[in-house]
């Protein structure tokens, strides 16, 4: 009976002991089955937000750079404006300063030759031996100095048509760079502000990126079309040189016929030389 | 004999390499953007001549100022050439950005 008992016993303890061996191995294979089902969920959440927030620093770089670019763009455009100011200012003195040198210049001539044909005049009255002469050399020399007031209005016209020509031409240019600045700057400002509002509104980067590369493009596209139409104004110079180079030649042409028929006429009653 | 041909070699050389030079330094560059009148290089100020009483030098006389005038005439073409002066400064703005870059 005694032996029975503690037969029970430890059949009893050696069941407990499987038991207790085996209820743990199911628990963690219980466990291990809902760790391998919960981990890959977690990864999976992980790696979306990953990829969202990898997304969104990457288009806020794209619009940072939108942004970055079109500051650089501003001063540089500023900047040529100031320059554009001052090539200006720079071919109006060239221009002014010339004129003053030129029109002293032949101002100082003119006064030399009336100088020096005074001094022929007198020389040739004092070849003039009886009064027919002298009064050949009186008209010889009246004949001259309006032939010559003849020419040198003819050449200060000339040069005036000439100059008032240039002086439009250049307002011309100034105009119409001035339009191709003024558009090419607001086409240029609008697509930045474009650009920036997209970014803000939650447009796709890439899109903005190409639209506002596709706006500078035209932008300059345009202006360098322009570029082209103002260089063409400057053939408006070309006719303007001609007309002072014809105008010239008929001045000096006039001038030398009047002055070969004041020869002639002087020549007839004037001693043999 | 050498050294004969070397030395004629070297004095065209010369020769070409100095017209060569003076063509572009008086001609061809211009001076501040302006350039200098063909008809002003190479040629002595026109000073009046004296008066010897004659009619045919005092006509010559009055015919030798035409130079002057002419002379003025045509240095007002450079002129044309100073209105495009700030056609570089038009052309950067052209250049300001390279859209290609973003």
């Amino acid at each position: 009976m005694k032996t029975h008992y503690k037969k029970n016993i430890l059949l009893t303890l050696g069941v407990l002991a499987v038991v207790s061996l085996i209820i743990p191995m199911f628990v963690s294979a219980k466990n291990s089955t809902s760790l391998a089902t919960v981990t890959p969920n977690i990864n999976a959440k992980n790696k979306k937000a990953n990829t969202v927030n990898a997304t969104t620093t990457a288009d806020k770089i794209i619009c940072d750079r939108l942004i970055s670019f079109s500051a650089n763009v501003e001063p540089k455009i500023t900047g040529l404006k100031t320059k554009l100011k001052e090539k200006r200012d720079e071919i109006t003195n060239k221009i002014e300063t010339g004129r003053e040198e030129r029109d002293d210049k032949l101002s100082t001539k003119r006064e030399q030759w009336d100088a020096n044909r005074q001094e022929q005049f007198a020389k040739l009255l004092e070849h003039a031996a009886t009064d027919s002469q002298k009064q050949a050399v009186a008209k010889f020399k009246n004949a001259v100095e309006a032939a010559i007031l003849a020419r040198r209005q003819a050449i200060d016209t000339a040069i005036k048509t000439f100059r008032d020509g240039v002086k439009k031409a250049i307002s011309e240019r100034k105009t119409a760079t001035d339009n191709a600045v003024k558009t090419f700057n607001d086409t240029v400002a609008t697509a930045k502000t474009k650009a920036q509002d997209d970014c803000a509104n939650g447009v796709d980067p890439k899109t903005v990126r190409l639209n506002y590369q596709q706006a500078l493009k035209a932008a300059r596209d345009k202006f360098q079309s322009d570029k082209k139409d103002i260089e063409k104004l400057h053939g408006s110079i070309e006719p303007l040189i001609t007309a002072k180079k014809l105008a010239t030649e008929k001045a000096i042409a006039d001038f030398k016929t009047a002055v070969k028929k004041a020869r002639v006429d002087l020549k007839a009653t004037f001693p043999k030389e | 004999m050498i050294i004969k041909k070397t030395v004629i070699i070297l004095i065209g050389i010369i020769i070409i390499a100095g017209l060569t030079a003076g063509y572009f330094f008086f001609i061809k560059s211009p001076r501040d953007g302006w350039t200098t009148p063909l008809a002003q290089i190479g040629k002595k100020e026109n000073t009046p001549p004296p008066a010897t009483g004659k009619v045919d030098d005092t006509v010559n006389a009055l015919l030798q100022e035409i130079e002057d005038e002419t002379l003025a005439s045509q240095e007002e073409n450079n002129e044309a050439n100073a209105i495009i002066d700030d056609s570089q400064t038009i052309s950067d703005f052209g250049q300001t950005y390279n859209e290609n870059a973003l």
